[in-house]
């Protein structure tokens, strides 16, 4: 059996046990009842105990010792159960002898019973049930309990009952006293949880904290004082811990005092400190003290319940607070609105005994006949009234609301025929509406009901409605309605104005209130009108309401039951007849609204006696023309004034026109005030230094602070005397001046540093009573000394300080020998500290005083060492430029009066040439060509080629040229021209190698005769293309000419021959011949276009890398002075033929430089006969036009092969026959002949120059 | 005025018309050939003034030749026998010539 025992831990413990000892003895023995109750308990999982026989000897299993049993495991096992459970066997043996003498389980729920099983009285709840065990022979010897704790359910249970309690007690307590006391109740309700509370709170004025409330302890116990102050050095209670916002568990026996007895007898053994939090500061503002159960462990469950309960208790206290803050700030506001409302009361009624002295004698006097219409006081009279009013309308509207609002009204209601009463009440604004541009219609419909209205009242309630309306708008209209609607009269004023936020709608008639930035008319207002009307409009149980679109416009209505029910008996008479007339109503809204009308050009801007000359500028801004009128005028007599009426108004002036020197400006204006005014001003860089003085009707040290931090100038409170906005606006203009000034000096002197700086110029200056010296920052700079050390050497040592020794005395001569008002300038060395010198240029006046002496020296000094270094250094280089160019010029000279000419006129021959010498940078070589007009219409040819190159060669070859030109002149035959040269070359240089050809071409003979000294072959070819080379010749000059005779051949119309140098056709490594022939072939021989430019391409062909010797080429072609055209004619062209052809003929005759007189004949001629081939011979007629030097030939061929025509000789009266003798007559020859189409007939033509030069 | 350019051809002659102190005048100008003879003819018998005194202006004739002498002989035949006369004034140089070539100046009237 004890095999069973060992599977569980207490079984194993049961089997330790001394059973002998007990009743029960050895288990061995035991009975089987007893064996099989002990097995049952051991494998049961269930908490179970029991007790067998007479001492009742305890058995649990290994649950019931887990759950219940605690410490007193293992000890218990065995022993009687009396023992085990001692401290609870009062409540245990009874229910056991149930058990065991009746046989009858017994059944507990939630049991309390007190366990010490954790070394203390533990609190516990157990569910159990004790049930008999047989033995045997079925008696009753033991019981079995099987039992389950429900301690934590309890507890729980317990704990959560308790805060959801004391929720439902601090709900709904509005005070933070109710709460307090409440909590308390509620821990007294439930003292198993908490022993005992104390509620302590902050009073922080005094330094401690106070007890709220004491639950479970007496108010006198020491335990719970009632005040612990925080500087306590050993306080009852440990407070800084909670007020640190820290929880504490207190050890009770560290208390002093006991604390006090709890359930059960016992008193607690510790206390839980928990801290209130406001959860807007974070920061404690008390805390509770709990007491714990003894009977309980501290456990985190327990500690988690005081917390929940603390925070309940907390928030309910927070909760009353606010709640309590609210209802604080409630009344005061309230309170508030009494307080205004009797101050205007009260002030009101102050009010009016001043106004009344006020308008009485002004009204007096302006009623005075003896005041004049134009006198200046009656004007200023008019102001008082018209201000003493608007102050009585504003004093009179304010007491008005306050009767209303205290009940002291009294009114008095009839009928009345609301259309007629409200008519006129609406007309009185036609003409403030008409002089604003603005409609003004009324429209009222027929009533179904009888309206019971007081005028008065009513009066006051249109005419603000009006006036409101009034104010808001500038463009379109009001319409104001009177309409029947359910059972109410509806009145209607709706404008065209700037409109109502639609947040501000609803405030709209409450006291004081006024919209915020509308566009109106004015800023002026109490915001009282609109309440009047609301509760004016209650008295006769209607009710006023509102609607509106900002920008649009506004409709208000006011409502007005039909009937007398809703009025008290009291203030209704009953009449037969409605009223009709209304009351006299105030005029002064009207007015008022009229005032807000004032034409713009106010008397202000009257500019007559304006003070002369440069006077500052003031604009002063105001939106009420009183204020500005008067403002304006105050200072008027000292400056030049101008006005507007907001801010808007005020910046457009200076936009539009000049910026003034100072601004006065109010501060509350519609549309932009004057901070406003102010901050646009600043941020506009042409306004922005223009000082503003500010006034206003805010008075108060944070109104001029304000003022003044947002970048007034000034700020004045209304009222001011006239002195002080005077002395004011004077005192900032000059003010604003001197700053001006300064800026332009201090700008100025900035200017012209940097001047000096960049123009490395310094100024200087020498008092000369004095003797002191002073410079500008460049000056210094140029000296290199700090303006102490400079100023330090006075006048004269300067000069030896800072001069250079070589320059000092003719810088002190020029110095000392100015005169007043004279000028020097020189230039010195000065010598710097560090040694290094300077060339600089002075300038020195020298000033006088008053009496014409000597004063001053001023001037200025310059450095220009750099300067001077590099024009010394640029004059170098062109000196050097100059000279070499000079070199060159004359190098040049020279060459070009060597050099051949250009271009030549040749009757009979068109030339062209080409030279080039071939050293680089000289212009003439050895070679050189020459054409000279040798008279009667021949011209000689000259080439030539000095050997050797350069200048030198050119000299030869300029001495021979020369020579040729004389032979040339004596008319030789070429070889005799040739031998001539070679004499001359013989003693010219006798080592020089020239060669030298010489032709004559002469166009008559059409011959070129000439004669070839050792030079190349000129070649010569007709059209035809066969060239030939002149090979004949002699030697080279110098060598001997002899008897070489003079060769000729023929160059006819269009041959052309050329002359050329060996630089042309003579190429290292290349025969020459090969060059010759490249020269025969590049020649167009067959052209007849001009020569120009052909020598140029001539050499570029052959010599493509450019010559590299001297190049000469001559080119010249005998002239083809022929022309021919011709041109068809057909008969029936339908073209005026004989015309056409007659102007070919003139065409071509002009082209050919024909004579006009010659062109007009052959033009009649050509008509003749064309016209004669058309009307006799055939088409086509041909026409063809010839010329050969001055001779022209015409002919012309048609197709008719009749007879040849002869000339006739008709009568005077024949009308035909006579062309040809015209031809006759005109023609030089002419004639005719059969051809094999028809015939010719020609007619030719030949000129001397004389008829040239005729035409 | 009328610009010519040099490769135009003047087909036609101009005619100016006036009717001056119990004359006809007419203008002419242009080139008078055996082209635009007829032409001169043609304008001379619309004008019908051949009772007449007709005064050819013939400042604008810038050529003329036979056919256009020819024309004017006609012109004048026309006017004799018509009972009026031809004169010829303001002749241009080409008019002039071919008169003085032929040697017509003494058959017609020139003023």
């Amino acid at each position: 059996m004890r095999s069973t025992w060992t599977s569980s831990e207490v079984g194993r413990d049961l089997e330790a046990v001394d059973w002998a000892s007990t009743p029960l003895g050895d288990p061995d023995g035991w009975p089987v009842s007893l064996k099989a109750a002990v097995r049952i308990l051991l494998t049961s999982k269930f908490a179970m105990w029991m007790a067998w026989g007479p001492e009742l000897t305890f058995f649990c299993n290994d649950a019931y010792r887990r759950d219940t049993l605690g410490d007193k495991y293992p000890w218990a096992l065995g022993q009687p159960a009396s023992d085990v459970w001692s401290e609870i066997w009062d409540d245990v043996e009874p229910r056991v002898r149930t058990v065991i003498e009746t046989g009858e389980a017994t059944w507990d729920e939630s049991l309390m019973l007190f366990l010490e099983r954790r070394g203390f009285l533990e609190e516990s709840y157990h569910t159990f049930s004790y049930s008999p065990l047989a033995d045997d022979e079925g008696r009753v010897e033991g019981m079995l309990c099987v039992v389950s704790e429900v301690t934590e359910q309890t507890v729980s249970t317990r704990r959560m009952t308790t805060l959801r309690d004391l929720g439902a007690r601090t709900t709904g307590r509005h005070t933070e006293d109710e709460s307090i006391a409440a909590a308390c109740e509620q821990i007294e309700a439930d003292p198993l949880s908490l022993p005992f509370g104390i509620v302590y709170l902050v009073d922080r004025a005094q330094r401690r904290v106070v007890r709220a409330c004491g639950a479970g302890v007496d108010d006198d116990h020491p335990f719970a004082p009632a005040s612990i102050d925080l500087d306590e050095a050993s306080p009852v209670w440990p407070v800084a811990e909670p007020l640190a916002g820290r929880q504490v568990l207190v050890d009770l026996s560290t208390v002093p005092h006991e604390p006090p007895v709890g359930p059960w007898g016992q008193r607690p053994v510790h206390a839980l400190l928990v801290p209130f939090v406001d959860p807007a500061t974070t920061e404690p503002y008390g805390f509770l003290v709990a007491g714990l159960s003894p009977f309980r462990p501290v456990d985190e469950a327990y500690t988690g319940f005081v917390d929940l309960f603390a925070g309940q208790l907390s928030a309910a206290i927070n909760a009353a607070r606010t709640f309590d803050g609210e209802k604080r700030r409630a009344e005061t506001l309230a309170r508030l609105d009494q307080a205004k409302t009797d101050f205007f009361t009260n002030v009101s009624h102050e009010f009016r005994t001043p106004l009344t002295l006020l308008l009485g004698p002004t009204s007096d006097a302006l009623n005075d006949p003896s005041l004049a219409a134009d006198d200046v006081q009656r004007r200023r009279f008019d102001v008082v009234h018209r201000n003493g009013q608007r102050l009585l309308e504003l004093v009179n509207s304010l007491l008005d609301f306050s009767r209303l609002e205290a009940g002291g009204i009294t009114s008095q209601f009839e009928v009345v025929d609301l259309a007629r009463v409200t008519e006129p009440l609406v007309m009185m604004f036609e003409s403030a509406a008409e002089q604003a541009g603005l409609s003004l219609e009324f429209e009222a419909e027929p009533l179904s009901g009888v309206c019971y209205i007081d005028v008065e009242h009513w009066a006051k309630i249109v005419l603000n409605l009006m006036s409101n309306a009034f104010k808001f708008t500038f463009v379109g209209g009001i319409a104001v309605t009177l309409r029947d609607e359910d059972g109410q009269a509806v009145l209607t004023v709706r404008d065209t104005g700037s409109g109502i936020a639609a947040d501000d709608l609803p405030h709209l008639f409450e006291r004081f209130h006024r919209g915020r930035n509308q566009a109106s008319r004015t800023h002026e207002g109490s915001g009282i009108g609109l309440a009047l009307v609301a509760e004016l409009s209650r008295l006769h149980g209607g009710e006023a309401s509102a609607t509106s679109t900002e920008g649009i416009g506004t409709e208000m209505t006011v409502r007005i039951p039909f009937g007398r029910a809703h009025l008290p008996s009291a203030e209704v008479t009953d009449s037969a007849q409605p009223r009709t007339a209304g009351a006299t109503a105030p005029t002064a809204l009207v007015s008022e609204a009229r005032r807000w009308l004032a034409p713009e050009t106010d008397t202000a801007a009257d500019q007559a006696g304006r003070p002369p000359g440069d006077v500052a500028r003031v604009l002063v801004v105001d939106d009420n023309l009183d204020m500005r009128t008067y403002v304006a005028d105050l200072l008027r007599d000292r400056y030049e004034v101008a006005t507007a009426s907001d801010g808007i108004d005020a910046l457009e002036q200076m936009h539009q026109g000049q910026v003034p020197d100072l601004v006065v400006t109010d501060v509350m204006m519609p549309r932009l005030d004057g901070f406003g005014l102010l901050e646009r001003m600043q941020a506009d860089p042409r306004t922005t230094s223009v000082p503003v003085v500010m006034v206003s009707a805010r008075a108060g040290e944070e109104g001029t602070v304000e003022g003044l931090e947002a970048g007034a100038a000034d700020y004045l409170v209304k009222p001011f005397a006239a002195r002080e906005l005077l002395a004011r606006v004077a005192v900032n203009l000059e003010l604003d001046r001197v700053r001006r000034i300064r800026a332009t000096l201090e700008r100025s002197e900035a200017l012209l540093d940097q001047a000096q700086r960049l123009a490395k110029v310094g100024s200087w200056e020498v008092d000369l009573e004095r003797q002191t010296v002073t410079g500008s920052d460049e000056m210094l700079r140029l000296m290199g000394l700090s303006r102490t050390e400079f100023e330090a050497m006075g006048y004269p040592d300067v000069i030896d300080s800072v001069v250079h020794p070589d320059d000092a005395d003719r810088v002190g001569h020029a110095l000392a020998s100015l005169r007043v008002g004279g000028l020097a300038s020189f230039d010195q060395r000065i010598v710097r500290p560090d040694g290094t010198e300077k060339l600089v240029t002075v300038r020195a006046a020298l000033l006088g005083d008053d009496s014409g002496a000597p004063r001053t020296l001023q001037g200025s000094m310059q450095d220009i060492t750099e300067q001077r270094a590099a024009e010394q250094a640029l004059a170098e280089v062109r000196a050097r430029d100059e000279a070499a160019q000079r070199e060159h010029s004359i190098a040049e000279a020279l060459q070009r009066s060597l050099l051949p000419a250009e271009t030549f006129e040749i009757d009979h021959l068109d030339v062209a040439t080409y030279y080039r010498a071939g050293v680089e940078g000289t212009y003439v070589g050895g070679d050189w060509y020459d054409i000279i007009d040798l008279g009667g219409h021949r011209t000689a040819l000259v080439m030539g080629d000095v050997m050797g190159r350069g200048v030198r060669a050119a000299s030869v070859m300029g001495q021979l040229r020369s020579a040729v030109r004389a032979f040339a002149t004596l008319d030789l035959p070429p070889h005799e021209v040739m031998q001539h040269l070679d004499e001359l070359v013989q003693d010219l240089a006798g080592d020089q190698i020239v060669t030298c050809v010489y032709a004559v071409h002469d166009p008559i003979a059409e011959t070129v005769r000439y004669a070839n000294a050792g030079h190349l072959p000129p070649l010569v070819a007709a059209r035809d293309g066969q060239v030939r080379r002149l090979t004949a010749g002699g030697p080279p000059l110098g060598a001997g000419y002899g008897d070489v005779p003079t060769e000729e051949v023929s160059l006819p119309a269009g041959a052309t021959i050329v002359f050329y140098t060996d630089g042309l056709v003579e190429h290292r490594g290349r025969d020459i011949d090969e060059g010759i022939l490249a020269l025969e072939r590049h020649i167009d021989w067959r052209g007849t276009s001009s020569l120009v430019g052909v020598p140029e391409s001539v050499v570029d062909a052959l010599l493509p890398l450019g010559p590299d010797d001297d190049v000469a080429i001559l080119i010249a072609r005998a002239v083809v002075d022929d022309d021919e055209v011709s041109m068809s004619m057909h008969r029936d062209t339908g073209r005026a033929t004989v015309a056409e052809a007659r102007h070919f003929v003139q065409a071509s005759l002009k082209r050919w430089d024909v004579p006009d007189t010659v062109t007009r004949d052959l033009a009649l001629v050509t008509s003749e006969l064309v016209t004669n081939a058309m009307v006799h011979g055939g088409a086509p007629v041909d026409l063809r036009l010839q010329r050969s030097g001055t001779r022209v030939l015409l002919e012309v061929r048609d197709d008719a092969a009749s007879s040849l025509p002869r000339p006739q000789d008709p009568d005077d009266d024949d009308e035909h026959g006579r062309g040809l003798r015209i031809v006759e007559t005109l023609s030089d020859e002419w004639g005719m002949h059969e051809t094999d189409r028809g015939k010719c007939v020609w007619s030719a033509r030949t000129w001397s120059s004389a008829e040239r030069t005729r035409s | 005025m009328v610009v010519r350019r040099e490769d135009e051809i003047m087909t036609e002659l101009t005619f100016t018309h006036d009717e001056a102190a119990g004359r006809t005048v007419l203008a002419v100008a242009g080139e008078i050939d055996t082209q635009t003879a007829d032409e001169l003819r043609g304008t001379v018998d619309e004008l019908d003034v051949s009772h007449r005194t007709l005064v050819l202006d013939l400042h604008g004739v810038e050529f003329v030749d036979s056919s256009g002498l020819g024309a004017l002989l006609g012109i004048k035949k026309q006017q004799d026998r018509g009972g009026g006369a031809l004169q010829l004034t303001r002749l241009s140089d080409a008019v002039a010539r071919i008169i003085e070539i032929t040697k017509m100046d003494r058959v017609f009237e020139i003023v």
